[in-house]
């Protein structure tokens, strides 16, 4: 079973909305991914930056819905804007894991060594889920509070018993694996820039293939490439096993008789 | 079925930033041939960085002449005294039919009249000019080594004096693409760069299929992934199988029907 860990829904961000029905959306992500043969996608929220309340609910919403209309193949997360009041924040994020979302994703409306971070990181780890983190070592282009590698090993610091997937690995490069070596409760995901030849085998390297999660950034990437850098790595089977879906399965809490279908 | 693939973008040797796997002649053919690579147009690495291309096109051109998928390509600096001597070696001694410049980590304009010469030249004996609009991502670059990628503007200007030359860009993104090919029957890109969800199907809505270039860059990057957008693409065969090899056969057919006899 192949399992990606990170793909964005399409969306319309000038309309604040999905490209089409959630059954449409739905439809069109499981036809290109099956033409990869991806089996499950995580999806992570965010249409556009720095939403409002309102806008949470709505990102969440779309994502609960686009769930619900696959929810044999689609998996969740909650997306959350750390700027606003930590009692809304934790609220929604309640919230939408009661509904049947997995867990949180966080882009860059807040850097992670931000001490706004701890209260949700702090329900994660009560919640038994995990955050799924933005992060990218940038010489040009940073966006503000952007975070790099060294944040998200600050953050896996202070919350150790937090399980967090630091996404795009060949952006964070051999230095950001380094950063987060040390942190087993962080997991990497193989998305990020271009497919840069011996990095996945580099985190197997140093992390283990138990902490390398498949992810492949789509539609803003193709589904095919990106499994391509797990399929073209140098790797044993039973790693790439892992890394394509094992790992991601314990993440979601997959039940190991849906894993072996 | 995707028949073997031509591979306009292969290189061979070190990059000081990375820890490339694959480290010779016979390494690089096996590996390409288990990907599915039936012929692979390979650069020297060093010439990037290194002043005078010959000294590693040397040892590359050595170490390729057992390799018949492999197809040795020369890089010039046109800013360099003694580019037509060692031009002229490399094709006469050498049999090599591809040049590949580096404008940007060379330090020189696409405009400069000694590019101009060097394309006259090139037309004259019908060889094509591969041009590297970048060999990284730009924002992944070590920060006292940061090298823009070349004006796809400037290329498609070069293409448009001299309309007889062939020109294939490198490493192109996705938002170069139509820049560089529009209006232009002599420019092609390739794959390596480019990527979106269902990349070949939405590049060959935004530019003619048969401008479009297997590469992989490979071993800059992973092989895979530029096989994977071909073989997984949701088109004809007939446009997979195109862009897999036959753009670049077509390609090389036009520019050298004589000298080229693998092609």
């Amino acid at each position: 079973m192949i399992i990606d860990i990170h793909v964005h829904p399409p969306a319309v961000p000038a309309k604040r909305s999905l490209i089409g029905t959630p059954g449409e959306t739905a439809a069109r992500m499981l036809a290109a991914a099956d033409r990869a043969g991806i089996n499950a996608l995580c999806i992570l929220g965010r249409f556009w930056p720095y939403p409002d309340e309102e806008g949470i609910r709505q990102i969440n919403d779309a994502t609960l819905a686009l769930v619900r209309s696959r929810p044999d193949r689609l998996y969740g997360l909650c997306f959350l804007n750390p700027t606003l009041p930590a009692r809304f924040l934790l609220a929604e994020l309640d919230r939408c894991l009661d509904a049947g979302l997995r867990g949180v994703k966080l882009e860059y409306e807040v850097n992670a060594r931000d001490a706004r971070l701890d209260p949700i990181l702090k329900k994660v780890t009560e919640r038994g889920v995990f955050l799924l983190h933005h992060a990218w070592y940038k010489t040009v282009g940073k966006c503000a509070h952007e975070s790099d590698p060294s944040d998200i090993a600050h953050l896996a610091e202070r919350h150790p018993r937090a399980q967090i997937v630091m996404a795009h690995l060949t952006a964070c490069g051999m230095r950001g694996v380094l950063d987060i070596q040390g942190f087993e409760n962080v997991w990497v995901d193989t998305s990020g820039s271009q497919p840069f030849s011996g990095m996945v085998e580099y985190a197997v390297n140093k992390l283990g293939s138990d902490r390398v999660l498949f992810g492949s950034d789509a539609p803003i990437r193709d589904f095919a490439a990106q499994l391509g850098r797990v399929q073209g790595a140098q790797l044993t089977e039973a790693q790439r096993r892992r890394i394509l879906g094992g790992n991601a399965a314990r993440l979601l809490k997959l039940d190991a008789g849906r894993l072996s279908q | 079925m995707t028949p073997g693939f031509i591979d306009v973008n292969v290189s061979l040797g070190t990059w000081p930033f990375m820890d490339f796997r694959i480290q010779t002649a016979a390494a690089l053919a096996k590996h390409l041939a288990a990907e599915g690579i039936a012929q692979a147009w390979v650069s020297a690495v060093e010439p990037i960085l290194f002043t005078d291309p010959d000294v590693h096109d040397e040892q590359l051109f050595s170490s390729l002449a057992r390799f018949p998928s492999l197809f040795p390509v020369k890089t010039i600096n046109p800013l360099l005294g003694g580019w037509r001597a060692s031009l002229e070696r490399a094709l006469k001694v050498h049999r090599v039919r591809r040049v590949k410049i580096h404008p940007n980590y060379h330090q020189f304009a696409l405009n400069d009249p000694r590019v101009d010469a060097m394309a006259e030249e090139l037309v004259r004996r019908g060889i094509p000019l591969l041009i590297q609009m970048r060999v990284e991502d730009e924002r992944n670059q070590h920060p006292l080594m940061q090298v823009p990628g070349v004006p796809a503007e400037t290329v498609s200007d070069l293409a448009a004096n001299h309309p007889a030359l062939k020109v294939v860009a490198l490493c192109a993104y996705r938002g170069e693409a139509a820049t560089l090919v529009a209006g232009r029957r002599n420019v092609w890109v390739d794959l390596s760069f480019i990527e979106c969800q269902d990349t070949l199907e939405t590049l060959c809505g935004e530019i003619p299929a048969d401008r479009i270039l297997f590469g992989s860059n490979t071993p800059f990057l992973y092989t895979r992934p530029a096989v994977m957008k071909v073989t997984h693409a949701g088109i004809a065969a007939r446009i997979r199988t195109s862009v897999a090899c036959g753009n670049a056969r077509t390609l090389g057919s036009r520019i050298a029907p004589k000298m080229d006899e693998i092609l």
